[in-house]
């Protein structure tokens, strides 16, 4: 369970000095005006000069006293709040890691991250201006009410007058514009949506001449956004000057009603200034925890985007006391028994397959998208578990192993061709940190990578961009692959993976697996049936059914699905 | 500097249609900062007639009120008016540059948009429009507030004590000094800030966006611990920038009760011999507060309004991008009868990298070309060239007798029909999509068209037929129904040449065979570009163009190719040759 709390206990020290420090401060701007009142009554009326030098010392003394604590209390509120979003990024990293494909699914990468930046930023910065505000509109309530009690008690009907308009004003406005806040963010979603439709679509539109029409979609788009912001905008400017008007009406009040006490000798006129100045600052207090209101309410929805993270757990994980596995010898057998799995509950992905492998054979898995063909490999290294039946390695069941063995054991080159930002070393090493240069060459030429890679003038200390943006599709394919052939796995998956390739690279690449792979257990996915003829069986998926387990020939004769597939590939016309 | 006012003078030139709020704004704004400061000197007039016991003038003092009362109900009324007009004029700039920025996009050409990522332009139109009008405002509206307030309470200072007044003036600069210094070295880190944030997120997009490699290959622990350097880096920075940046407040705040302090006892002081009364002295407090704080703002804003100006340099980039060239003046391409010239074309996308070198083409109506090669290879490069997506670098391609840059490009992309594997659905139902060529077509020309293309049956089986809506990303068709209500869509124009991408793999095998009965009703009788994949389609072209990077290697009929035993022999065989052995 994510609690913030838990976050925040170990900067304790920090946040409950950062709070008496900044209340200090705040204190002093309290004490301000009441010197000042001093100099103005005692100091004039009597014309007292040495009185009004002392007390302007103390007020200096006071301020700067005050500076100082200040200063404190921000480094304190710097290193809290920055000090719980490094603990809450770390800890929300490091739960995105150990979470399974399954729970992943749920998020999208962009959501994952604007949870880890933005909304942590978020708390963070709530975390900060609470230590730096919170303290100030209570005491600047408290002792300005204090005091104006102290000064005439009568005077401060005003106060109890005024205050709950303000304090009505504020709720008021924040009542009215906050739903159209959330309707703002609905409009500007969809000129985002339109935006993002055009630049796709950009040669359709082009080709059909359609661009007035996206262009009225857009204005319109466009000027619904316009107006809901400028209906709020209508509202919430009002609150500034409504407060002025407020608060100069009651200083109004408070002169009439000060100027009859004032004329009977209750108080006397630096009371009336004094009083002017305490009233403002109470109205400044409530401007002030109004904002922290509404930067609460962002900060609440940030909050429980973090905690959702946070709350996905994963279910995924390592036996308690895991069968080892040998990494380096046969057998390396994998078995499906009535294995069943769906993705949420839904419908099943993959029905009751039953199919035994042995060591060293090649398995072609093949079907239209969606029809299962991923899902299968994916029970082997446990990316998923099987909602039903059991996958077997060796034997023994894939969850009884320790996943980490597990995932050495069984290497994977995924759909997409994924490479990161560094060398192209460090990314072929990910298998295998103290695989030699050899390994790598080897690897490398297996996938058919070596050529384009002896090119580079850095040879495998060339760098690696972002995303791999410096290698074509095709290069960043055959890199994946080689990354996936570092040392020797002995279950080797290809997901798809030579979509990029051409014809005869993907042939070479298949050939080179085969005779420097002999006892690796390979498993290859595709949509076509030409990679996967001389497989020792092949596995053909329909819509998540197991339509037929059997060689290329044998398919051919009795497999009616089979049959269409390689025929629309491979056969003169389908009419 | 000067950078900082070319760019703001394009702003106002972009959004001068609805500049009239905005010296509307200026004129409430010249007002209310004078209401608001008449409001001290009245109240200190009132003080003033508060004296003592007895010493009362209630008369006075009610008059005064009331006076006050009607200044502060007008400087409030204009103080919204100003609050208000300024946010119109920034919302209706925004609509506007936001629009000119959605026209651009449709007449820059597609080379521009290729270019860019779609993201990076879509925050752009989204985020940075916002960034920039918002801090221009606030940055206007402080400055003109702000300047109007000094000169303001400058005149009303002087005209009431010449010795206040001038503790004032010297002593706020400092402020101003410091709040200048502090706001350049916060800029500094914040900057490094920016930096480490955006290392940060890099990191993350990439770690997270591989997270299924990071598992499969066991590397959670090595990229968990790359991420703790990266996070502790960025917490070292941010939390000194933060704390550079909030000491601005009480280091100004303190200056200010200096000056507070200041003119209070130099009051107190004047008051003793008489100079001055409490009252003026209270209009002095007031105006000690408020001369300070246009500074402050102004120095809070700094940041903003360079993101602003930061903001602004990327949309104007893309508001000044070249467009198309103009082809108005040109006429419309009128009927075309299907045959294709391409006389000694040259192209490329970069002048270093040749890629089209003097092609030479001559299709009859009615013929089938068929674009074969390797992923990559340049096929998209041919039709972007024929639809003038792309102009070429030299050379030319004719349509008939035309010249086709020389005609109206719409006119010639409305002779061809388009299906790319891609294909793009946009937010409305099934029927108006079908109908997005021609949006007035009756209902049985659609049906009969989806009937045509084979998309009939599957339409008929979603939940209301032709008017289910195709959701944002058109998730809730596949891939392969979507290509079919796009050949839909082409059967409802007829036009006379047609440009196909022949499905590769991400489509079930029965999808594939109805689209490919679609696209040979589609191409009986007119001239047809089709990005090939299927050897029935290959086989039976009237003319194979072989792709390879980029470049057109080799063109020809199947046999003629295959009796060459170049390129595409190697390509077929490889690819096809032992299946055909089997059949």
């Amino acid at each position: 369970m994510f609690k913030l709390k838990n976050y925040l206990k170990p900067y304790s020290v920090h946040i409950i000095l950062g709070l008496f420090f900044k209340g200090l401060e705040v204190a002093s701007e309290i004490v301000t005006p009441y010197l000042m009142t001093k100099i103005i009554k005692i100091g004039i009326n009597n014309a007292d000069k040495p009185y009004i030098i002392k007390m302007t010392i103390l007020l200096i003394v006071i301020n700067s006293v005050a500076v100082l604590f200040a200063l404190i209390a921000q480094k304190l509120a710097a290193i809290a709040s920055k000090g719980v979003g490094k603990t809450i990024r770390k800890n929300m990293f490091t739960h995105i890691n150990t979470l399974s494909h399954a729970e992943l699914d749920k998020f999208d990468t962009t959501t994952l991250i604007n949870r880890s930046v933005h909304d942590v930023s978020q708390i963070e910065t709530a975390i900060g201006m609470t230590i730096r505000l919170i303290t100030r509109a209570p005491i600047l309530l408290i002792g300005s009410i204090v005091m104006s009690l102290i000064i005439d008690p009568k005077l401060s009907i005003v106060f109890i007058v005024a205050l709950p308009i303000i304090v009505l004003i504020i709720f008021l406005i924040m009542k009215k514009t906050s739903p159209l806040f959330d309707q703002t963010k609905v409009k500007l979603d969809k000129v985002t949506s339109v935006t993002r439709d055009n630049l796709g679509g950009i040669r359709v539109v082009r080709a059909f001449n359609k661009q007035p029409n996206e262009t009225a979609r857009f204005v319109a788009s466009n000027k619904e956004l316009t107006d809901i912001n400028v209906k709020t905008i209508k509202i919430s400017s009002a609150l500034q000057p409504l407060l002025f008007l407020v608060i100069n009406f009651a200083v109004v009040a408070i002169m009439y009603f000060g100027g009859i006490q004032v004329n009977i000798g209750d108080v006397d006129q630096a009371d009336l200034i004094a009083f002017i100045n305490y009233f403002s600052q109470i109205s400044m207090a409530l401007v002030i925890v109004a904002r922290i209101i509404v930067a609460y309410t962002r900060t609440n929805s940030s909050i429980k985007r973090v905690a959702e993270v946070f709350n996905t757990k994963n279910t995924i994980f390592s036996p308690e006391n895991p069968k080892h596995i040998d990494q380096l010898n046969m057998p390396n057998t994998v078995e499906f028994k009535n294995v069943y799995f769906s993705y949420n509950n839904s419908k099943n992905a993959v029905e009751n397959l039953n199919l035994k492998v042995e060591s060293g054979q090649v398995i072609g898995i093949i079907g239209g998208t969606g029809s299962g063909k991923s899902s299968i490999v994916n029970l082997i290294p446990r990316f998923y578990d099987a909602t039903k039946g059991e996958v077997l390695i060796n034997g023994e069941n894939v969850k009884k192993y320790d996943l980490k063995e597990l995932r050495r054991f069984v290497s994977v080159v995924p759909q997409n061709n994924v490479l990161f930002e560094g060398t192209l070393e460090e990314n072929l090493r990910w298998r295998n940190e103290f695989a030699t240069e050899d390994d790598l060459i080897f690897a490398l030429k297996i996938a058919q990578a070596y050529e384009f890679v002896r090119e580079k003038p850095d040879f495998l200390k060339t760098k690696v961009l972002r995303n791999g943006s410096n290698f074509s599709g095709g290069q960043k394919q055959r890199l994946c692959i080689a990354r996936a052939l570092v040392g020797s796995p002995r279950i080797l998956i290809l997901d798809d993976s030579s979509s990029a390739l051409d014809f005869q690279t993907d042939f070479n690449l298949r050939k080179a697996i085969r005779t420097s792979l002999k006892d690796t257990t390979i498993f290859l996915v595709s949509q076509r049936a030409n990679t996967l003829k001389h497989a020792d069986n092949i596995i053909v998926m329909d819509n998540g059914k197991v339509v037929d387990i059997a060689k290329h020939d044998v398919l051919l004769e009795r497999c009616e699905v089979y049959k269409e597939i390689y025929n629309s590939q491979n056969k003169k016309g389908v009419k | 500097m000067k950078g900082y006012l070319k760019i703001l003078k394009k702003c106002f030139k972009h959004t001068k249609s609805c500049s009239f709020w905005l010296w509307l704004a200026l004129l409430f704004i010249i007002l209310s900062t004078i209401g608001e400061l008449l409001v001290p000197v009245i109240s200190g007039n009132c003080i003033d007639f508060i004296i003592g016991v007895d010493q009362v003038d209630f008369q006075s003092l009610i008059k005064y009120s009331l006076i006050l009362l009607a200044v502060v109900g007008l400087t409030s009324l204009f103080t919204w008016l100003f609050n208000y007009l300024t946010s119109l004029y920034m919302y209706k700039s925004l609509e506007i540059i936001r629009k000119k920025f959605f026209d651009k996009i449709q007449t820059v050409p597609i080379r521009y948009v290729d270019s860019n990522t779609h993201g990076d332009l879509l925050s752009r139109v989204v985020n940075d429009t916002e960034v920039m009008t918002d801090g221009f405002l606030q940055g206007i509206s402080t400055i003109f507030n702000g300047v109007i307030t000094i000169l303001g309470t400058l005149i009303f200072m002087i005209s009431l004590n010449t010795t206040i007044a001038l503790i004032i003036i010297l002593l706020t600069p400092i402020s101003l000094l410091i709040s200048y210094y502090i706001a350049k070295k916060s800029e500094k880190m914040f900057r490094a800030h920016a930096k480490t944030r955006g290392d940060m997120t890099g990191y993350l997009e990439e770690l997270i966006g591989g997270q299924r490699i990071v598992k499969a290959f066991n590397h959670e622990e090595n990229s968990i611990q790359n991420f703790e350097d990266i996070n502790i880096k960025n917490y070292k920075v941010g939390e000194k920038a933060d704390y550079y940046a909030s000491t601005s407040g009480p280091i100004t705040r303190f200056i200010n009760s200096m000056v507070y302090i200041a003119v209070g006892v130099t009051g107190a002081i004047l008051a003793i011999s008489n100079k001055i009364s409490v009252g003026r002295i209270s209009t002095f407090l007031s105006y000690a507060n408020s001369f300070g704080k246009p500074f402050n703002e102004l120095s809070n804003e700094v940041a903003e309004i360079q993101a602003a100006f930061a903001s602004a340099e990327r949309i104007f980039a893309v508001l000044d991008a070249k467009d198309e060239p103009s082809d108005l003046e040109l006429p419309e391409l009128g009927y075309v009868d299907g045959s294709v010239k391409v006389e000694h074309a040259y192209f490329s996308y970069v002048p270093k990298q040749k890629l089209l070198q003097d092609l030479n083409l001559d299709i009859k109506p009615g013929q089938k070309i068929a674009l074969v090669g390797p992923t990559g290879c340049g096929k998209t490069t041919f039709i972007n060239l024929l639809m003038r997506f792309y102009d070429l670098t030299d050379g030319a391609i004719y349509l008939g007798d035309t010249d086709i840059s020389k005609v109206k490009r719409s006119s010639l992309r409305s002779k061809y029909g388009m299906v790319l594997q891609e294909s793009w659905m946009f937010n409305a139902t099934v029927k108006e999509n079908i109908a997005y060529g021609k949006p007035n077509a009756t209902m049985d020309e659609i049906v009969t068209a989806a009937k045509l293309s084979g998309a009939h049956e599957f339409i008929e089986k979603l939940p209301k037929g032709y008017d289910t809506l195709i959701n944002e990303g058109g998730s809730n068709i596949s891939q392969g129904q979507k290509q079919l209500i796009c050949i839909a869509r082409i059967m409802l124009i007829k036009p006379p040449m047609l440009i196909l991408d022949e499905a590769t793999s991400n489509i079930d095998t029965r999808t594939e065979i109805k689209i490919q009965q679609a696209f040979d009703i589609m191409m009986e009788d007119r001239t047809s570009f089709i990005v090939a994949h299927r050897l029935s389609t290959i086989k039976n072209a009237d003319l194979i163009l072989v792709m390879n990077k980029g470049n057109i290697i080799e063109k020809g009929t199947h046999n003629e190719l295959m009796a060459k035993g170049g390129f595409y022999a190697n390509l077929y065989n490889s690819q096809f040759a032992n299946t055909t052995d089997n059949n």
